[in-house]
């Protein structure tokens, strides 16, 4: 059984390093770099059409045309797309970003790591922890 | 000639010079003359005639001639309480003269209708008595007037010109004393009786004379609470900024001092800067009267104004009517008064323009350390990621790697990780010159104990002491772990063997100061480097090799310690390495926990 992860992220380094951190066998990972296209994917719109709905979302809340909390909000407001579990993982450690994702109904906050290694090491505990420790539910059909 | 003869001729001679005296001064003084100057005129004027005539008077009779001769003489005597009364309302503004015209009319006319006067020794008949009683009693009535207007008036006024004002109700109020006893006193008129009552008419006069022509010693004297006034104010003029404060609190004092009413600051344009008691309209008008160009000095304006040119303002003095006498000594006073305020204008004006370039300065600081603080915040982002695919490199691609490739990694690691110390760096020194600056009690023994364990852990072979007793201070909590941090890291960085001992102590000075100490056994370092070191980017090594580090920590160092109000100097240790010595000010300590005093001698 796979699990599929969409990853909602502008900067392309950042995407990788996501990405990679993901990265295991049995984990199909999808990448976008706007909150836009995360929303098209999520409802199956426009190039999207054909995909399947993730079994994890991660989200970078800088994005452009659509922010991270925009569409943390599309999210956890459609009855559809709620319970699929949505980790915000931003460069931001401000206390407001922080409330605004657990009272939108986020499921986690990370902040990328401040340090050389943190952005990796972060990143690859984050994954463990999503993919290996816990047990997500279906995504909706 | 009787003794008593001579000594009545004497007093006369006494009164006739000191009238002709304060009349002559009176006439003699330089227009404008002040308010009042005509009663006085007419007073005086009177006096002198008056007493002449008892000198030179004509023997009487009972002729019609001396009759007429002395019901002239008793008409004009008369009228000398209505002049007072006139008088006081120029200098002091006091009421009664409708009272005081009724009563002397009543007298005029009483004596007009007298059929005769009778003689030295002659009984007196009632009605005699009658017009006597009416005379005197209208001269008492309006010498009270007078008198107590011209006492009260004196009520807050500058001392002196309150003393001047009573001077003058005591004369006037003495005259009247001096006319009821002469007026019943015995019908004989002895000459003895004649001396008494000239004599008290001269003290009258003499009172007088003091409060016209106040002679300069008693105008010095009575200026001193006033004097003592303006020196406690000038203590506080010293923290006087701004004109307007300058202003504010010089004028009630040189107003006080100088008699006048009121005061005034213009500025060289004729703005009002400040005034103290002065009409809007007397305002404009010395505004408008101020010569276009002063060369220093005082000058008389037209009508009771009076300017003294400072180099960047004018300083305007009203005169009232009360005001004794504005001569040569008050001009100079009010030069003097008028150089101080000088003084303390031209020291606020160096305060606002020491305070601008302050403002500019800090500006362009605040600005330095904004954009100080964005670049290294944006630089931090690529190099993390370049740290992140150097990671990955290594473990997707390391095996594939040709040897000596390895190498260059590593040293690309290390040149990344000094890249990220030097922003990290970078970052604190401008959060030095950034907002938190909030002080709390920072336990420097428990500071330093925790940075001990933290650096010991990551040194091992390192050991830092941290000997009691260290101060309390008064400190901003991050800046002051960041001084502790850097310090230590510093001393375990630079002292060139693995095994070094860092103690960090504390000495109390005797002005409350504290000492702390943060020494090494190291290589220490050369005199001539122990002040270059406290600069940016000042190594003793080359940088990214040899020993670790950025060279911004001790210049972190120096800048917390100054913002403080301390101060940070690099010493030699004896026996070798190096001490790092910070002095806290007394404000900085609160307090030292378990000794009062130190033990330590602090010399390491």
């Amino acid at each position: 059984m796979t699990t599929r992860v969409l990853i909602a992220e502008d900067n392309p380094d950042h995407a990788f390093f996501t990405a990679r951190g993901f990265r295991a066998p049995g984990v199909e990972i999808e990448t976008v770099s706007d909150g836009a296209a995360a929303l098209d994917f999520l409802h199956r719109r426009g190039e999207y059409a054909d995909r399947s709905r993730p079994h994890l979302i991660v989200l970078d809340l800088k994005m452009p045309k659509v922010d991270g909390l925009g569409v943390l909000r599309e999210i956890k407001e459609s009855a559809e797309l709620r319970t699929i579990p949505t980790v915000v993982l931003s460069s931001s450690d401000r206390r407001e970003d922080i409330e605004s994702t657990y009272r939108l109904g986020g499921n986690a906050y990370s902040v990328k790591g401040a340090t050389l290694d943190g952005l990796r090491d972060g990143v690859r505990a984050l994954a463990e922890y999503w993919s290996e420790l816990t047990r997500l539910p279906s995504p909706p059909e | 000639m009787q003794p008593a003869q001579t000594a009545l001729d004497m007093i006369h001679i006494a009164e006739v010079l000191a009238f002709g005296g304060v009349l002559l001064a009176i006439l003699r003084r330089r227009p404008p003359r002040p308010a009042g100057t005509a009663w006085l005129v007419g007073i005086f004027g009177i006096f002198t005639a008056i007493t002449l005539l008892g000198v030179w008077a004509p023997r009487p009779t009972h002729s019609l001639g001396y009759l007429l001769y002395a019901k002239v003489v008793l008409a004009v005597l008369f009228i000398v309480p209505y002049l007072f009364v006139r008088l006081a309302e120029a200098l002091a503004g006091i009421g009664g003269r409708r009272l005081a015209t009724a009563c002397t009319l009543a007298v005029l006319v009483g004596t007009a209708a007298l059929p005769r006067l009778p003689l030295r020794g002659e009984r007196r008949p009632v009605w005699f008595w009658i017009w006597l009683a009416v005379a005197l009693l209208a001269w008492v009535v309006q010498s009270f007037i007078s008198g107590t207007g011209l006492w009260r008036a004196g009520r807050g006024q500058p001392t002196v010109v309150r003393r001047r004002l009573r001077l003058l109700a005591s004369g006037t109020l003495a005259l009247a004393v001096t006319l009821v006893v002469s007026g019943f006193g015995p019908a004989s008129n002895p000459t003895s009786f004649q001396v008494v009552v000239a004599g008290m008419a001269l003290v009258s006069i003499l009172l007088f004379v003091l409060a016209f022509a106040l002679p300069g010693f008693l105008r010095v004297l009575w200026r001193q609470p006033e004097a003592r006034q303006l020196a406690e104010a000038e203590a506080e003029l010293m923290s006087a900024l701004t004109p307007e404060r300058v202003a504010g609190l010089l004028l009630p004092h040189i107003t006080r001092l100088v008699g006048g009413s009121g005061a005034a600051l213009l500025g060289l344009d004729g703005r009002c800067i400040d005034s103290y008691r002065m009409s809007p309209d007397d305002l404009a008008r010395a505004a408008g009267e101020l010569p276009g160009s002063g060369d220093g000095g005082t000058c008389q304006l037209p009508g009771d104004l009076v300017a003294c040119r400072l180099q960047s303002a004018w300083l305007v003095a009203q005169v009232s009517a009360a005001t004794p006498l504005f001569g040569a000594d008050e001009m100079h006073l009010l030069e003097t008064l008028g150089q101080r305020a000088d003084l303390a204008l031209a020291r606020g004006h160096a305060y606002a323009e020491e305070q601008r370039a302050r403002d500019r300065a800090e500006a362009a600081n605040e600005e330095l350390q904004s954009v100080l603080y964005s670049v290294s915040h944006d630089l931090r982002s690529p190099l993390i990621s370049l740290a992140g695919y150097l990671g990955y490199l290594r473990e997707d691609y390391g095996e594939l790697l040709p040897d000596g490739a390895g190498h260059y990694l590593s040293r690309m690691d290390a040149n990344v990780a000094y890249m990220t110390d030097l922003i990290q760096d970078l970052l604190d020194l401008s959060r030095v010159g950034r907002a938190d600056t909030s002080a709390i009690e920072v336990e420097v023994r428990r500071l330093a104990a925790e940075v001990a364990d933290e650096v010991e852990s990551q040194h091992p072979g390192v050991r830092v002491a941290v000997e009691e007793p260290l101060p309390v201070l008064w400190m901003n909590d991050l800046r002051s772990r960041q001084l502790f941090t850097n310090l230590i890291e510093n001393a375990v960085r630079h002292s060139g063997r693995p095994d070094v001992t860092v103690t960090v102590r504390a000495t109390a000075q005797l002005d409350g100061a504290a000492l702390v100490t943060v020494t090494d056994d190291g290589v220490g370092v050369p005199e001539a480097y122990r002040e270059q070191v406290f600069r940016m980017f000042e190594r003793l090594e080359p940088a990214g090799g040899g020993s670790p580090g950025t060279g911004i920590g001790l210049a972190v160092c120096r800048r917390i310690m100054e913002s403080a109000g301390g101060r940070i100097e690099l010493a030699a240790r004896p026996g070798g390495g190096a001490c790092v010595q910070m002095w806290f000010p007394a404000a900085l300590v609160r307090r030292w926990p378990a000794f009062a005093t130190s033990g330590s001698d602090g010399s390491a």
